[in-house]
């Protein structure tokens, strides 16, 4: 059963015919419920804008965007917090609450949707054993390590037990072995049947990742989809189709 | 329940927020205080002023006193008159009794100074209010009304009337300037002090936000501490504007015996506190509003 669908969605970014750049141009694809999407290609070929569509932060200039059959742009701004609720997001920034535990940032999550404050810490203390981390500690987040932090982060956004996980980068401030462990936590969150989507360019996730669906993006066009019917399709007016295997992410092409 | 939960946390976060910058605050709420005073202070100028102008009859500027024994139908039948004329506002009868009550609690309330006095002693009278405006026909109004047959005797309060009515109306102008003056004031600086909030945690906001926060969640702390800040910033006003008018009072009441001989000065009353309070809450709520609206929108 699909849990996104994209329809021909193009977007831009600044105001006027002459400064806009486009972002993303008539990108369609569907991705079924429980699946685990790499979604790759070259830094500003629209991997990043396309997380933030689906998260509601930007709105696209035409076509549409299905999470869970919702057409979310046709959402009421006073629902969005409620898809964003629904939908859990992990940046390469963290975005963590840097003088608060991880407790008080995991909690954060749960305290929007208005839970007894019992049930919120309880939930929290899940979220952080799940991410094996410590829910006891008392260090501040700017003290933890990177993969510390991309772990709060992550235990943050699975808190609300969301259907699906987007995931910015998540290795882009991590070394490899940090890395790895990232990767493993989120094939486990997969396991449990939250879909996960994973935009990257680093190929140690290709490397340690069984994908379900690989989401191939070039200056803004969908140059491939290993879940379309028919194999690996490459866009038909790609200027410069980049193909998914063996070099999904487009760096010994970029070389070369 | 959620939302009591949510706002729970939200009145939490906001008070947390404030102690997370206590000199900020602080000179917020002293601020606050300083501009309200003025207001308090203005508010209770006029409101004495008004009550003393009460007490010597300004805001009824032509009284007639009628003839023992007038039938009912006759007064109502002259009032009505009366309050027909262009120059006249309303007219109210005042019966022997309403007198006789007013007698007393213009001595004091103490019963035994109008024991043993009957009612009926006192006259039934017209009490005539006019406009502002038309205060200085008063005279005129008087004269016509004493050819009347049933009117024994008519008292006009002259043409001071219309000074001391001038004069209320000025401070009536003063007191509003000087509410217009203080919302302003008062919502500038609740918004700075907001929107210095807003950017210091402008992470926080942005991660709410993306974890799904409702504007009402997202922005709920620092309308929290707008409230707070207008709302102790007007109670300490009122509570100086007590101990200034406590000082004060008693060396007016001395200088200007006569001016107060119907009434001593008066401080606000609980529900005017309340409503000065209530007016600096109010600021608070509206100027934290402006300051973090554009932060939480989604």
């Amino acid at each position: 059963m699909p849990i996104l669908e994209f329809t021909g969605v193009t977007m831009s970014y600044g105001s006027g015919a002459r400064v806009r750049t486009a972002a993303l141009r008539d990108v369609s694809f569907t991705t079924d419920e429980g699946a685990f999407v790499l979604l790759t290609g070259p830094s500003g070929a629209g991997k990043s804008t396309l997380l933030k569509l689906v998260l509601a932060s930007e709105r696209p200039d035409a076509g549409t965007i299905r999470v869970a059959d919702r057409d979310i742009h046709r959402l009421r701004k006073s629902s969005i917090p409620y898809l964003r609720r629904n939908v859990g997001a992990v940046f390469q920034d963290f975005k963590l609450l840097p003088d608060a535990s991880p407790l008080e940032n995991v909690a954060l999550a749960l305290q929007v949707l208005g839970l007894p404050p019992g049930e919120v810490n309880a939930r929290a203390r899940r979220a952080l054993s799940d991410v094996e981390l410590d829910p006891n500690t008392r260090r501040s987040s700017r003290c933890l390590s990177g993969g510390e932090q991309q772990r709060v982060a992550i235990a943050r956004a699975l808190a609300g037990d969301p259907a699906i996980l987007l995931a910015d980068e998540p290795t882009g401030n991590l070394d490899p072995r940090l890395s790895r462990e990232i990767l493993e936590l989120l094939q486990a969150v997969r396991r449990r049947g939250t879909t996960v989507v994973i935009a990257t360019h680093d190929p140690l996730v290709f490397d340690h990742v069984a994908s379900s669906q690989i989401l191939t993006l070039a200056a803004g066009r969908l140059v491939a989809d290993s879940a379309a019917p028919g194999g690996v399709p490459v866009h038909a007016n790609s200027p410069d189709p980049t193909p998914c295997h063996p070099d999904p992410t487009g760096l010994v092409g970029a070389v070369a | 329940m959620r939302m009591f939960h949510s706002m729970r946390y939200v009145t939490q976060r906001g008070v947390r927020g404030m102690a997370q910058a206590p000199l900020v605050q602080l000179l917020s709420v002293a601020t606050i205080a300083v501009c309200m005073l003025l207001l308090g202070a203005v508010l209770l100028v006029w409101q004495n002023a008004r009550s003393i102008a009460e007490q010597w009859g300004v805001d009824v500027p032509v009284t007639a006193y009628l003839v023992d024994d007038v039938p009912a139908d006759r007064v109502t039948a002259l009032a009505e008159r009366i309050a027909a004329l262009p120059q006249v506002e309303r007219v109210d009868i005042i019966s022997p009794e309403q007198a006789m009550a007013r007698l007393a609690d213009g001595l004091g309330g103490d019963p035994t100074l109008t024991a043993g006095l009957d009612a009926t002693v006192l006259p039934m009278s017209l009490e005539i209010t006019m406009p502002p405006a038309e205060a200085a026909r008063a005279d005129a109004l008087a004269a016509a009304l004493a050819d009347e047959p049933e009117v024994e005797e008519v008292v006009a309060a002259g043409s001071w009337v219309s000074r001391a009515q001038a004069l209320l109306e000025t401070l009536r102008s003063i007191a509003l300037g000087a509410a217009a003056m203080v919302g302003f004031a008062c919502l500038t600086i609740v918004w700075s002090t907001i929107r210095l909030a807003v950017y210091a945690r402008r992470s926080e906001i942005q991660i709410l936000r993306l974890v799904g926060g409702t504007p009402s969640f997202v922005h709920g702390p620092f309308v929290v501490e707008g409230f707070v800040q207008g709302a102790l910033g007007a109670g300490l006003a009122v509570v100086l504007l007590y101990f200034g008018f406590d000082a004060v009072e008693p060396l007016l009441a001395d200088a200007f015996a006569l001016a107060f001989a119907a009434g001593g000065l008066r401080f606000l009353s609980p529900i005017e506190c309340a409503a000065v309070v209530g007016f600096g809450a109010a600021l608070g709520v509206l100027g934290s509003r402006a300051a973090v609206a554009r932060y939480v929108e989604a």
